[in-house]
């Protein structure tokens, strides 16, 4: 939940800044996006009953003071101007979408070099088969990914590893 | 390349190599001995300052080599002047000839590289990764 409450924050913030580059463009942008957020406030059934720019005024304030974009209505709706699409949001906000998350071992335990002869470790990231595993398996940053590829690489090379294990047996 | 000129390079501090090769586990403890020793003795030769040479002993292979199963396990730490690159070129075309000697690697370190193997010389506990978590 806090993790999709967070996303929301930060998608919000985004299209503020967005809008704001639009704001200096030229009144025209400004108008549309003003009609806009009129229309998503009403859809969203933001119980203000202000009109838009003062919507959009108070959104500003209250980005400044208070991050939580799940209390302030006008947020959402902007969210929507942003995405013009009711159900990206929905998508985004789904109960259950990538709850759990996944931390990268090496960075856990403040690893900061992967020896190559640290084979019991490599052999972890390796499947009986002695092929790498996905990032998506071991849940490793992307940045060990990149220094483990080379260990076990290295580790191959001096038959530390095998390069294919034949399991025929 | 750089210090040419300038007074000569200290191997003590130069940049730090290590190099782990392979020898065929047939020979017999002399031979085996006699063969760390005298790669030892190359490396001081082209201009190496050896620091450390850890013998890891007779291992099994992951794959054979050779038609061999295992291998004799050892790694070189030294250092190497920065314009002497030339000497381990000759260092790795002794051991690529060597026939006894199976298989090696060597490489340079980098910063980080080195604070490992410092923090491994001076018996600190490094860092390890928590023990797997069972996937759902």
């Amino acid at each position: 939940m806090a993790e999709v409450q967070n996303s929301a924050g930060d998608d919000a913030v985004n299209s503020n800044s967005g809008n704001d580059a639009a704001d200096g463009d030229g009144p025209e942008v400004t108008k549309i996006e003003e009609t806009n957020v009129g229309a998503a406030l009403e859809s969203a059934e933001v119980p203000t009953s202000a009109d838009a720019p003062t919507a959009v005024e108070q959104a500003a304030q209250q980005m400044g003071s208070e991050p939580a974009p799940r209390a302030v209505a006008p947020d959402v709706a902007r969210r929507l101007v942003a995405a013009s699409n009711p159900e990206d949001l929905q998508r985004i906000a789904a109960p259950g979408a990538q709850s759990t998350k996944m931390r990268c071992p090496f960075k856990e335990a403040g690893v900061e070099y992967i020896d190559y002869k640290d084979v019991e470790t490599l052999k972890r990231f390796v499947n009986e088969q002695g092929k790498m595993l996905p990032r998506r398996m071991t849940g490793v940053s992307a940045k060990y990914q990149r220094q483990l590829t080379t260990a076990i690489k290295r580790a191959r090379q001096v038959a530390l590893l095998p390069f294919a294990a034949d399991n025929v047996k | 390349m750089a210090d040419a000129n300038g007074a000569p390079a200290q191997a003590e501090n130069g940049p730090m190599y290590e190099m782990m090769y392979i020898i065929n586990p047939v020979l017999n403890e002399d031979q085996t001995k006699d063969i760390v020793q005298r790669v030892t003795q190359y490396l001081s030769d082209n201009g190496a300052h050896v620091e450390n040479v850890e013998e890891r002993g007779s291992q099994r292979l992951a794959y054979p080599i050779e038609k061999k199963r295992n291998g004799y396990y050892v790694v070189v730490n030294f250092r190497l002047p920065v314009g002497k690159n030339d000497g381990l070129v000759k260092i790795e075309r002794a051991l690529i000839i060597n026939d006894d000697i199976m298989r090696h690697l060597v490489l340079r370190y980098d910063a980080k590289m080195e604070r490992h193997y410092q923090a491994q010389r001076s018996g600190q506990d490094l860092p390890k990764i928590a023990p797997p978590t069972p996937r759902a």
